[in-house]
């Protein structure tokens, strides 16, 4: 039941971003629809499937460990890196030296 | 099946943003965003062929588009 919801509501936040990836103006707002894909999409959609492992599938406990890891990893690593891509951008469009 | 369906829609909009996306920097973030997507998928894979493997695969293709991305960035400015 639980797993089911996230996994409605992440297809949903993923086609809102994608949608929104080619409907926003600017770069700055088209990196806020991207990580809304990734985060409310597919970060969502990889809590679903731990949980569908943990209670229905009947599979073993690495698999839930494993796919924990990919989750935090994500959480850590793509903010970061729209961070850094968008601050790249900036300096590049202001003609400021690194 | 409509969730599926939802999932590919979006990885093929992100297909088509990237190649017509006009500056390099929307072509490093959709590509990021893609890769998500295709983790997600591979990590579905895994889940239904009960093989752990490609589990490994999903965690290296979470780990390789950041260091692009980082790589990418500190390389514009120099």
């Amino acid at each position: 039941m639980i797993h089911e919801t996230l996994l409605t509501i992440a297809a949903l936040s993923a086609l809102i971003g994608a949608i929104g990836f080619f409907r926003l103006p600017d770069f700055y707002t088209r990196v806020h629809a991207a990580t809304m894909v990734t985060i409310g999409g597919a970060c969502l959609a990889l809590t679903a499937l731990a949980l569908h492992i943990h209670t229905t599938a009947g599979l073993s406990a690495p698999y839930t460990i494993k796919i924990l890891m990919i989750i935090a990893f994500i959480f850590i690593t793509n903010p970061t890196g729209s961070h850094a891509l968008t601050d790249a951008a900036m300096k590049q469009a202001s003609g400021q030296e690194n | 099946m409509i969730i599926e369906s939802i999932f590919i829609t979006t990885a093929h909009l992100l297909t088509i943003r990237t190649i017509i996306s006009p500056t390099y920097a929307d072509h490093v973030i959709s590509i990021d965003t893609l890769t998500n997507i295709i983790i997600l998928f591979m990590v579905a894979y895994s889940i239904n062929i009960k093989n752990p493997m490609y589990l490994d695969t999903a965690l290296l293709f979470a780990m390789i588009p950041y260091v692009d991305v980082i790589a990418i960035a500190k390389l514009v400015n120099k």
